[in-house]
């Protein structure tokens, strides 16, 4: 009897930590990115199905035509819809595993992205529904009216944010270099063995740098945020955003570079 | 008149002067002088003799050896320190530099704009008029 329960609480700790593992291993961006690719190419195909029926459907207008024409519609507007789902999907892994975001910033973005994944989602099982391919270009239009004013702008926002991310976090990095250089500098001028009165002057220009590259990302965001209030291409504003990003990625290149010259100069006579 | 009676008439002579000047000396500093020479002529002879033989078995290799250089203090980038202060060994100073050396590889290998995840191009025109 004991050694039966023994066996059964051995069990028990043993599926808890291998349930625990493969949850850590199931999921995360590149999986998310996988599935994602395999619905975008599912649709691309689907899609070419879909166009052969349409254009059969209309040179002959027969019962066939229109039935293989409503099955191919379905089976499109639902890989349409799953591709949607899957991008944002792997743009909320890629988000959640951004080093440079706070958790502010995260939060922020899903409460952006999890209701266009539950529209998306809702919207896929609807169309299981539909009887005619009236109906079906009538549900098709309420996707793209969606698609353009709300999950495009999403998309943007969520890639303009993770770039920022990226940028964000190798500034945090800089600025770690920084602190410890200083601490340094500070050593060396209490042993009085160097004159490290030039590296103040230095440091003020590396602020200056870094300061730059912050004030480059609020643009960026700006930026993207004008994009939800115009009526022009989102990715006009994307790429304007992105040459922002780009602006404080140079300045982080030229805060590394400054950094370079004063350690050079500490190990200089 | 033969050749060695020739030369014995040209240097007999200077022979004979130097053998006076010898006669003028004591015999007592004779005797060191004589012995000094001998000795004298016994290393002459060694050293020829070991010069030959060194010769004979081959001259030995000269070594060459490295011209001495000033220590420079190398940085990760590959920048030499040509008048390296004693921070350039200072293992705190290393350090910070091995860290920036860590994320300057990080920025350069970072892609500002997620190229592999811009969005998908969908067909929303979906129509079934001519």
């Amino acid at each position: 009897m004991l050694r039966k329960k023994i066996l059964l609480v051995a069990v028990f700790i043993g599926a808890t930590f291998l349930a625990k593992n493969i949850r850590a291993e199931e999921f995360d961006y590149q999986k998310a990115y996988q599935d994602y690719q395999y619905n975008l190419s599912l649709y691309n195909k689907l899609n070419d199905e879909y166009r052969l029926s349409r254009a059969r459907y209309i040179q002959y207008k027969t019962l066939l035509s229109e039935e293989e024409a409503k099955q191919a519609t379905l089976a499109m507007l639902q890989a349409r819809d799953e591709t949607i789902k899957t991008y944002l999907t792997a743009l909320r892994m890629r988000i959640m595993e951004n080093k440079g975001l706070s958790d502010g910033e995260r939060e922020s973005l899903f409460r952006r992205i999890d209701p266009e994944v539950s529209y998306f989602e809702e919207h896929k099982e609807k169309l299981a529904s539909v009887g005619s391919l009236k109906d079906f270009v009538k549900d098709s239009d309420e996707a793209k009216d969606r698609f353009s004013n709300s999950t495009e702008i999403v998309f943007y926002t969520a890639l303009t944010n993770i770039s920022i991310g990226n940028t964000a976090h190798e500034r945090k990095q800089i600025e770690k270099v920084i602190l410890d250089l200083r601490s340094k500098i500070t050593e060396i001028k209490l042993a009085g063995d160097k004159d490290v009165s030039v590296f103040d002057r230095f440091f003020v220009k590396l602020d200056n740098k870094l300061q730059r590259s912050r004030e480059k990302e609020t643009n960026a965001k700006d930026i993207i945020a004008a994009s939800e209030k115009s009526y022009k291409n989102k990715i006009n504003y994307y790429n304007d955003a992105m040459g922002a990003v780009q602006e404080s990625y140079l300045y982080l290149k030229e805060s590394v570079s400054y950094l370079k010259e004063i350690i050079r100069l500490i190990k200089t006579k | 008149m033969t050749i060695k009676s020739k030369v014995m008439n040209i240097f007999q002579p200077a022979v004979n002067k130097l053998k006076d000047v010898w006669m003028k000396i004591p015999a007592r500093l004779r005797k060191i002088l004589r012995i000094l020479g001998i000795v004298f002529a016994g290393l002459l002879f060694l050293m020829t003799v070991l010069s030959i033989v060194l010769n004979l078995k081959g001259k030995a290799p000269v070594e060459i050896k490295p011209t001495p250089v000033a220590s420079f203090a190398p940085l990760p980038s590959g920048e030499v320190i040509t008048n390296p202060s004693r921070y350039a060994t200072d293992s705190g100073v290393i350090k910070i530099e091995g860290d920036l050396s860590g994320v300057e590889k990080e920025l350069d290998n970072l892609q500002v704009s997620e190229v592999n995840l811009l969005p998908p191009r969908l067909d929303f025109d979906i129509n079934f008029a001519k």
